[in-house]
């Protein structure tokens, strides 16, 4: 009976020292993105790592958008650290630029192109190789199946937009339309729901969807729940329906009104407030936290090395995202 | 002797005109432009005219800009976007010290659709340059 005791108490024991371990790791595990990447002399041996924003924004480039920058060493040996990135996956863009050139570069095409993007959170661990002789496209992302779903996906894009994808122009359409069909199929049934947008804006969605209203129907109620930055845009840039306004629909947002009224007097959408800054992005934040703190344009300016005007557009999609119309309210909001 | 000599002579030339001849069946036509901005803030478009028999078109466009804001977009004959890339300088302090920032985009599209293609250039309160250099392959029977 004793030895059962023991027993016992030793398996409660190894429980509560495993569960604290791994509690442990889960706290300060942070990801990173390292590998070995070999560029020829007339590079600077520096990345650059920038966050997008939203699809739209995958070729813009000011130095507001560069979050980190990391060396390559003799041998080709680089690594991001990525703890101070958000839990859930954004889009980032690596990128490098020639010697003397200013760290705010992009090359878009040709045999010079100079950046590629990776889906990333704060726990990823993501493994990058490149040889001297392959193309930044041919990168190889290793331990990382989203980014190789991304990939696949890029592939498509590339192939469609490359130069050589037909020898006659009625044949050129037809191939577009067929990838394009291929990039909502991919976007359907894709369980991520970064990459199934970027498929989405790969298959050059403001130029079908009028020709496929029942398809973003159903698409735009499969990710209803998603707030983050690039579907917000997204909807955004969602031509108006054509079709006719249903008496029906008029009447479910009637009835939706009134229950979003009444639930708005609950503690229920009370407790949802607290959570209101998971909307901004990693710069609005930190002006968030300045403009709380009683910062002035010009000082957040001079804090975030960042232009005036740029602060003031950062402020105002806050005030949007926010639903706030002044900085008392900012102050007012409790975070 | 002489014979050999002739043959030697007629392969000679055959020899240097055939690679001529055939570089000659696609004569490219060039177009380059240079826009120097200044505080500038007026839209451009630069447009392109390619005709059914074009074998390729191909577009490089290279701008830096050290203050303000530059959007350059492509636009097929069709009103398709093709291409763009946008850059934005921010000054650091107030001691004078102005940012680089540079962008720039290669496209290449064999039998490119017959119309006018567009390059919109927008800048917002920009100093700095873009330069654009286009090339449309015709053959040269068609000239």
């Amino acid at each position: 009976m004793r030895l059962k005791v023991k027993h016992f108490l030793f398996c409660i024991l190894s429980f509560f020292v495993c569960h604290s371990t791994i509690a442990k790791q889960n706290i300060n595990h942070s990801g990173s993105i390292s590998g070995q990447i070999h560029l020829d002399s007339s590079w600077a041996p520096t990345l650059y790592m920038s966050y997008i924003e939203d699809f739209n924004s995958l070729y813009s480039i000011s130095s507001s958008m560069i979050i980190q920058k990391v060396d390559i060493d003799n041998e080709g040996y680089f690594s991001f650290d990525l703890e101070f990135l958000p839990k859930e996956d954004n889009l980032y863009r690596i990128h490098f630029v020639k010697k003397g050139e200013p760290d705010a570069s992009i090359i878009i095409g040709g045999s010079e192109e100079n950046h590629f993007f990776i889906f990333a959170n704060r726990f990823s661990n993501i493994r990058l190789k490149k040889s001297k002789e392959e193309k930044i496209n041919d990168i190889k992302i290793l331990d990382s199946p989203i980014n190789l779903q991304f990939s696949q996906v890029k592939s498509i894009n590339n192939y469609l937009d490359s130069s050589n994808i037909a020898s006659t122009q009625i044949k050129r359409t037809f191939i577009k339309k067929a990838g394009y069909e291929k990039l909502r199929s991919i976007a359907d049934t894709c369980q991520h729901s970064l990459l199934s947008l970027y498929a989405i804006y790969s298959s050059k969605f403001a130029t079908n969807y009028n020709s496929e209203l029942d398809f973003y129907d159903n698409y735009n109620q499969k990710w209803a729940d998603e707030e983050s930055s690039y579907f917000k845009v997204f909807r955004k840039q969602l031509p108006l329906k054509k079709r006719g306004f249903p008496l029906l629909y008029i009447g479910f947002i009637l009835v939706g009104l009134t229950f979003g009224i009444l639930l708005g007097k609950t503690s229920l959408f009370k407790r949802k407030e607290v959570n209101k800054l998971s909307v901004l992005s990693i710069q609005e934040r930190k002006i968030f936290l300045l403009l709380q703190e009683g910062y002035s344009n010009q000082d957040i300016s001079d804090q975030c090395n960042i232009g005036v005007s740029t602060v003031k557009s950062h402020v105002s999609a806050i005030y949007s995202k926010l639903k706030i119309k002044s900085r008392k309210e900012a102050v007012n909001l409790k975070n | 002797m002489k014979k050999k000599m002739k043959l030697f002579i007629a392969s000679a030339v055959l020899t240097m005109f055939i690679p001529f001849c055939s570089w000659s069946q696609d004569t490219k036509f060039d177009l380059s432009r240079s826009i120097e901005f200044s505080n500038s803030k007026q839209t451009e478009e630069i447009i392109i005219k390619t005709e059914s028999n074009s074998t390729q078109l191909y577009i490089s466009i290279k701008s830096a800009i050290n203050q303000g804001g530059l959007i350059v977009e492509i636009y097929d004959p069709a009103g398709e976007k093709q291409g763009n890339f946008e850059i934005e300088s921010i000054v650091k302090s107030n001691d004078g010290k102005t940012e680089y920032v540079q962008g720039s985009i290669q496209k290449k599209i064999n039998v490119p659709m017959a119309g006018e293609w567009k390059i919109k250039i927008i800048p917002t309160n920009t100093t700095g340059h873009i330069r654009i250099g286009t090339y449309i392959g015709i053959p040269d029977d068609k000239k």
